[in-house]
């Protein structure tokens, strides 16, 4: 059963990351998905066999052979390999290094991938409200960039130089909407506080 | 603030945005986090995000498309999110840009 989990989770993420449509079409079976770009050993099919406790066999459904297909396959010579070994040429098995390195990356990226979306998305779920707004304070408390000195004083990004020049009337009066960040001065000059206004 | 003095203006500062809509025929800049439409990688995080509030009863409030959990919490935008929220608080949009900071221009009528 576990088996048929982690296929269907990598599915869904061979899906979501390549662009096609649903159903899910995996590019490897099973073991290419878990195992990345390593050929099912022997001792792998052998394990998945023994998971495949159900009547009709579910690895032939995702394209793995059952355990009594084995004593017809030469799993210790595949085709694949007899193939490779022919050419031992440094050239070939540069080549041969290059095409498992950029599997290996595809996958591997896809995995980080997955499981970046999985933290996040658990905890977003878990989280309450307060919590996020615990976290972003504790994490802008932290920041280097929003409390320093040289950020609160920097100069307008050159989108907002843009936009007030364009959109604002020259020397009319600005209201700065939350004003404690980067966009005002409060955290720098709590001097410059009257009545309620961040004087400056 | 100080960059808008040294540029010319008579710059003011608050904290509570109730005084900013209680400004009328308002000229306002507003800058968010964009994120693309049809980012496969934001309905994920929405849709396992909303089986984790399901089975853990976590958050009271419903997860949004676009909310993202990294170092902080932040809410992420497309145009249409902002032409949407803007039109419904009576607000019409005057310019959208993308380039730097995703920011709006928008006009209080």
């Amino acid at each position: 059963m576990r088996v048929v989990i982690w296929y269907l989770i990598l599915a869904h993420s061979s899906w979501l990351m390549a662009g096609s449509e649903w159903p899910p079409a995996p590019a490897l079976p099973l073991p290419a998905l878990i195992f990345f770009p390593l050929p099912p050993t022997p001792a792998l099919l052998r394990w998945l066999n023994s998971c495949d406790n159900t009547r009709t066999g579910l690895l032939p459904i995702i394209g793995m052979p059952r355990l009594a297909d084995l004593q017809d396959l030469n799993v210790e010579n595949p085709p694949q390999a007899q193939n490779e070994r022919i050419d031992q040429s440094p050239a070939a098995v540069r080549r041969r290094r290059v095409r498992y390195f950029k599997r290996a990356d595809g996958w591997f990226n896809r995995f980080v991938r997955l499981a970046v979306v999985v933290h996040e998305g658990f905890w977003l779920g878990c989280l309450s409200a307060d919590d996020l707004n615990a976290i972003t304070t504790e994490h802008n408390e932290h920041s280097h960039e929003s409390a320093s000195p040289g950020t609160q004083l920097a100069r307008l990004f050159d989108w907002e130089l843009v936009a007030v020049r364009r959109h604002f009337p020259p020397a009319s009066r600005v209201l700065v909407a939350a004003a404690g960040g980067r966009a005002g001065s409060a955290g720098t000059a709590p001097r410059r506080l009257q009545g309620g206004r961040i004087r400056m | 603030m100080l960059a808008l003095r040294r540029a010319g203006y008579k710059a003011d500062g608050f904290e509570c945005n109730p005084a900013l809509v209680r400004a009328s025929a308002a000229i306002f800049a507003l800058s968010f986090f964009t994120r693309v439409g049809s980012a496969r990688y934001d309905t994920f995080v929405c849709r396992m995000a909303g089986v984790s509030r399901g089975l853990l009863r976590g958050r009271k409030e419903p997860v949004e498309l676009g909310d993202q959990l990294s170092c902080s919490y932040n809410h992420l935008f497309t145009r249409e999110a902002i032409e949407g929220e803007l039109r419904e608080a009576g607000i019409r949009l005057v310019h959208y840009g993308e380039v730097g900071d995703g920011h709006a221009v928008g006009a209080i009528e």
